[in-house]
């Protein structure tokens, strides 16, 4: 079939596709009445200012090039001594253990910038300094890299790991393209995306049960 | 607030967006209800053509609109209110999918189904429907792309700008999803 062919038929077939039931429109307005103007808080005076947040410093991003790298390669020592043939039954313990080391290592401070980072983005807009700049984007940049090895890693094994992984990816990649001053909605959606999905709460969780383990 | 450069698409009689959004923001329901009147239908359409779910679409109908009127204050007017609407839209169904895990469990099903296997035009002869099967088998990120160019009819920069991708990714995978749906449909050649 050809790209015109194709197209001709899908813009003949449009209007037919996925075409949604009359939806009770008075119904939905009555939902959405009570719970935008009868709720007790306007929903914009609920996001903090730019003002009030504390801007940690990101002292490390200067490293982040470096920290890729090691990364990359603490992942890839991992991934190649836990996925290396065992060929004696007695010591696999403790050469599973050794072997996770610098993965857990790699996941445990990627976790802890990330945490900083997520910590530091700014929920709305504001004059101070420019939110989107060059700092949040290449650190965004470096760990979203960094997410997308960890997932195609052994640490991603553990399913509350790898949906975590999968949760900070969209998060990361949405930070990772912010503009140097980003639009109000840009930087809510952010915000929406780690609120519904608690990121940063499960982020902490997991950060800490591997500092807990002696990372 | 100032009055935005773009001016706004009135379908019908009445006033125009940008005064509803004022009145809006001041608190004026009835401007809110003539909004949601004007836009809704569309809003709708576009979440279920996403979900596929009617029940979930109105929830979503409903989350849109409590954001968008949460975030008017804020809107400035730099992109037609449509667009942005539709970019909440867009954004809300995805984050809800993926909370619910919807989209996972559709793709299993889709995979079962093996769509992109051979046709068999003796027990599925027609072409739309086919069309149809082919793409909702895509993958996510290609059908969300070929359902908001091809059959919403947005451009590849308010696409990438709902879906946060560049305007070359959703070029990108625009041509990849035709590919595919020229190989899954390639019997009706």
């Amino acid at each position: 079939m050809t790209d015109d062919r194709l197209q001709d038929l899908i813009a003949a077939a449009r209007d037919g596709y996925r075409v949604p039931p009359a939806p009770p429109l008075d119904a939905i307005w009555a939902r959405i009445e009570h719970e935008h103007f009868d709720a007790p808080h306007a929903p914009h005076d609920v996001a903090p200012q730019i003002d009030e947040i504390a801007m940690l410093p990101i002292r490390r991003w200067r490293w982040a090039p470096a920290v890729g790298v090691a990364a990359t390669l603490l992942i890839g020592v991992g991934i190649g001594r836990v996925s290396a043939p065992r060929i004696e039954q007695t010591p696999i313990p403790a050469v599973a253990a050794v072997a996770a080391e610098p993965l857990q290592r790699t996941a445990s401070d990627y976790l802890d910038e990330t945490a900083a980072l997520l910590a530091s983005l700014p929920r709305v807009t504001g004059t101070q300094r420019s939110v989107g700049d060059v700092r949040f984007v290449a650190q965004a940049s470096q760990l979203l890299g960094t997410t997308r090895l960890l997932l195609d890693s052994p640490a991603a094994s553990d399913p509350r790991m790898r949906n975590l992984l999968e949760d900070l990816e969209l998060v990361l990649a949405q930070v990772a393209r912010l503009r140097p001053v980003p639009r109000a909605d840009e930087l809510t959606f952010i915000a929406e995306a780690m609120d519904e999905r608690d990121v940063v709460p499960r982020l902490r969780t997991v950060a800490a049960s591997l500092s807990a383990s002696g990372y | 607030m100032t009055t935005p450069a773009i001016a706004f698409h009135a379908p019908d009689a009445g006033p125009d967006d940008w005064t509803l959004i004022t009145r809006t923001v001041a608190g004026d329901r009835s401007s809110a209800r003539t909004l949601y009147d004007r836009h809704a239908a569309r809003v709708h359409r576009l979440v279920f053509r996403i979900c596929a779910d009617e029940e979930l679409a109105c929830d979503l109908v409903q989350d849109v609109f409590v954001r968008a009127f949460g975030q008017l204050a804020g809107f400035r007017g730099d992109s037609a209110f449509t667009t942005w609407l539709h970019r909440i839209a867009v954004t809300t169904a995805i984050n809800q999918m993926r909370k619910v895990k919807r989209i996972q469990a559709h793709e299993e099903l889709l995979d079962d189904d093996d769509l992109h296997a051979a046709p068999d035009r003796e027990a599925d002869p027609d072409l739309k429907v086919r069309l149809y099967a082919a793409i909702d088998a895509l993958p996510q990120g290609l059908r969300m792309t070929v359902v908001l160019h091809d059959v919403e009819g947005y451009t590849h920069n308010e696409i990438g700008e709902m879906l946060g991708v560049a305007e070359g990714t959703s070029k990108a995978r625009l041509s990849d999803a035709r590919a595919r749906l020229r190989v899954a449909l390639a019997d009706f050649a």
